[in-house]
């Protein structure tokens, strides 16, 4: 049975090779210039659509982009993500649709977020008794500085609004503070 | 980093200029591609500005709204970041079958994704989409030039899956038939017939809907 089928293949790919012999297709395998003029034709305006496509990426969205995946930086955000304990995809990055420059502005402000949470989430682990020495409201805000961060890290799957995003980084600016306090008291 | 491999293909910022991206005409230095894996951030960008265009128009393809598009395309390129960074690609001459395959994946599964959401969409945001003007949903919005394009859109929706995706690798991704060959694991000769077959196919589709050429390439026309 498998010989039928691999000899009915090989039949198939004869003819398919004739057939396009025929039409005319086989002369030149990476331009159009081997197609008849009637398909020709066709070729001409599909490559158009691609043109018009293309075009929709500016230059400094393409700059944008590669800024936002270079592999430098997906090492680094890997790293942070594996330290808050987040599945993020490093394209979820991207968050919010405002394209273009924005891409590597928010990744960095986010990537940011995360490194700050990723820090106090470590202090937390690493230095209770000296998180735990500082005022009560201080420790319940450095709890709710790394909740937010959480929810960063498991929300940017979803776009954020613009007004979501700002929200998010009013709560990251308490944790770049407590942070600060943090390594204070580590260096008392 | 070569200098030399940086200076053979244009940054990601001015180039390739999207009106005249030939993609047959580009190809990446492996340098750049050894460099990018290295964590070059220049030849990241290099890497990017041969590729990016082609990629998104690719994606672009399938996924009528820009945004998603841009950010598959995005998606794709972190993907090929990290299998660089951790080696999972060795530069080995087939960089491109592996970076579209990698887009085209992330296509299927964005399809897959929307068809599940589109379950639980209400009609009436359907109807409101299907309404949107042309501009909405695609390059060169307004007058006659953007209703043709919309009917050769239309006519590729129609192409069998397989077809389509023939047609679309070779003219929207820019990739040439020995590569689609690789990508696609099927006999070279096939693949030219496939492409013929599928190119006729869309012009008896675009007859049927009034599209014609007017200028033989690249122009499209209301038919009498």
């Amino acid at each position: 049975m498998n010989t039928e089928n691999n000899n009915t293949n090989h039949n198939n790919a004869q003819h398919d090779a004739a057939a396009h012999d025929a039409a005319g297709v086989g002369a030149g395998l990476d331009g159009h210039a081997a197609l008849p003029a009637e398909l020709l034709a066709v070729a001409g305006q599909l490559d158009a659509m691609a043109t018009g496509y293309r075009a929709e990426m500016s230059g400094a969205a393409m700059v944008a982009m590669a800024r936002a995946t270079r592999p430098s930086g997906a090492a680094r955000e890997g790293a942070q993500l594996k330290l808050v304990g987040e599945t993020v995809s490093a394209s979820a990055l991207k968050v919010g649709s405002a394209g273009g420059a924005g891409w590597s502005l928010r990744a960095g402000v986010v990537g940011g977020l995360l490194a700050m949470a990723a820090t106090v989430a470590l202090v937390v682990a690493v230095w209770p008794a000296s998180v735990g020495s500082k005022s009560g409201d201080d420790v319940a805000a450095t709890t709710g500085g790394v909740d937010a961060a959480m929810q960063i890290a498991s929300s940017v799957d979803d776009k954020l609004s613009l007004d979501e995003f700002d929200a998010l980084l009013a709560e990251a600016d308490a944790i770049g503070t407590l942070n600060l306090e943090t390594d204070g008291l580590n260096a008392s | 980093m070569a200098d030399a491999a940086h200076s053979m293909v244009p940054m990601a910022g001015d180039g390739p200029s999207a009106a005249d991206c030939s993609a047959f005409d580009l190809a990446l230095d492996p340098a750049v591609l050894v460099a990018a894996a290295a964590g070059d951030d220049r030849a990241w960008e290099t890497l990017v500005g041969v590729y990016g265009r082609r990629v998104y128009a690719l994606v672009r393809s399938r996924l009528r709204q820009p945004e998603v598009a841009e950010e598959i395309t995005q998606s794709v390129f972190a993907t090929v970041a990290a299998k660089l960074t951790t080696g999972e690609y060795a530069e080995s001459g087939r960089f491109e079958p592996w970076l579209f395959r990698i887009a085209v994946n992330r296509v299927r599964d964005e399809i897959r994704r929307q068809r599940r959401h589109s379950e639980t969409v209400d009609s009436d945001m359907l109807a409101d989409v299907a309404a949107a003007p042309a501009e909405q949903v695609g390059p060169g919005g307004g007058g006659g030039p953007s209703e043709a394009m919309e009917g050769l859109r239309s006519a590729m929706a129609e192409l069998p899956e397989a077809d389509r995706h023939i047609v679309e690798l070779r003219h929207h991704a820019g990739l040439s038939f020995a590569q689609m060959a690789e990508l696609l694991a099927e006999p070279l000769g096939t693949l030219l017939a496939r492409h013929h077959r599928a190119l006729k196919k869309l012009k008896a589709l675009m007859e049927e809907q009034g599209i014609r050429s007017v200028e033989g390439r690249g122009s499209l026309g209301r038919g009498e």
